[in-house]
């Protein structure tokens, strides 16, 4: 490998994503080949594992679908297991640009940010996709951007860069149905540094998005209420106290 | 002294029977270690408290004229509804402990799996021993 090896891990979170799985980690390797990657199969039943063993990445298999909190959380533990300074998430639908993971990564090694979302709204030209889905999101982020107390224009971005610091705490706290304006929420509250990043997205590469149709109002409605209770709940246990059982 | 007197009638015998059944079937699932003594005291809290109200009406009906309530025989259904509820409250709550267990279980079952794969890369060779 030419490039010089970043100790920042790429969480590939897989369900039933044959179709798009191997493009996406054929384009990793080629873009952005200083980082280390591992797919999290969440309890596929078609051949997303064989597809990334037959690349030669690793696999963690999850006994049973856990959803995507649960996924991405086992990539959080695994990172932290293996000493990664950085993860990344990186879905597996193909969206989200590659060749932007090196940048965000910059940001938390570098400048020492906590958790970097990359936004399609902050892009040039602007994120296309269904009016719902842009309305869902705008309350979202403006929900999450109360409660953290800092703009956000992107809340359910799933292309973000953590800090070991912040993965510290989400391996321990992390939403198991629909994390990504909760997770920010989360590390708000806990005096983390969060900023986001344009990221112009693309097309997705294969597969059906997990939210389409009306969805997206039924996701917003469960997740506004999440974040509203989030409010008004305890302040969690230090991360260092809940290691205990670990 | 009227909320005590017994008054035995038909519907009294029938429903001290069918507590006395529920308390039965419980003990029995208790036995088989099918059940979990912490479950089954509710089940056999309810139990005797149906014998209870079923034995002694003027309890009810002295709730129902504390509570204004017109018609005594509600109360009955009103300490029904909330005791189901409350057996689903603490479901929700017990669901909501084993889902949170059963997905960190599936988390470290797989880190630990990951492990494994690493450490012998090889297959071992088929019928080798």
């Amino acid at each position: 490998m030419s490039a010089e090896r970043v100790n920042a891990l790429l969480i590939v979170p897989a369900y039933n994503e044959e179709a798009s799985l191997r493009l996406v980690l054929q384009e990793l390797r080629e873009v952005a080949p200083q980082f280390d990657v591992v797919v999290i199969n969440d309890g596929s039943i078609d051949a997303t594992g064989e597809i990334a063993r037959s690349l030669g990445v690793p696999v963690l298999d999850l006994c049973f679908n856990l959803g995507i909190g649960g996924a991405v959380q086992t990539g959080f533990k695994y990172a932290l297991q293996q000493g990664y300074d950085a993860a990344v998430q990186v879905d597996s639908d193909g969206q989200f640009p590659p060749d932007r993971i090196a940048s965000l990564v910059a940001l938390v090694l570098d400048e020492d940010w906590d958790m970097v979302i990359g936004s399609r709204y902050l892009a040039e030209p602007g994120y296309e996709g269904s009016r719902v889905r842009r309305f869902g999101n705008l309350i979202l982020s403006k929900i999450a951007g109360l409660f953290s107390r800092q703009r956000v224009t992107d809340a359910t971005s799933g292309f973000r860069a953590y800090s070991r610091r912040a993965l510290e705490y989400l391996a321990d706290y992390y939403p198991p149905d629909y994390p990504e304006p909760e997770s920010i929420v989360f590390l708000a509250r806990q005096g983390l540094r969060i900023r986001e990043e344009p990221v112009a997205m693309r097309a997705r590469q294969g597969g059906v998005s997990s939210i389409g149709g009306l969805r997206p109002l039924s996701y917003m409605s469960k997740v506004s209420l999440a974040l509203t209770l989030n409010a008004f709940k305890e302040k969690p246990f230090p991360t260092a106290e809940r290691r205990r059982d670990k | 002294m009227t909320m005590l007197a017994i008054s035995i009638r038909p519907i009294t015998v029938f429903v001290i029977v069918v507590a006395v059944a529920i308390a039965g079937v419980v003990l029995s699932y208790v036995r088989k270690w099918r059940l979990r003594e912490e479950y089954s005291i509710l089940w056999l809290l309810l139990s005797a408290a149906m014998v209870v109200l079923a034995s002694f009406s003027g309890i009810t009906v002295w709730m129902a004229d504390r509570l204004d309530v017109k018609y005594p025989p509600s109360i009955l259904f009103f300490v029904g509804l909330a005791f189901v509820a409350a057996m689903l409250f603490h479901y929700s709550l017990e669901i909501s402990r084993l889902s949170d267990q059963s997905r960190r279980l599936a988390q470290e079952l797989s880190l630990l799996r990951g492990r494994l794969e690493t450490q012998s890369p090889e297959r071992p060779a088929e019928g080798g021993e």
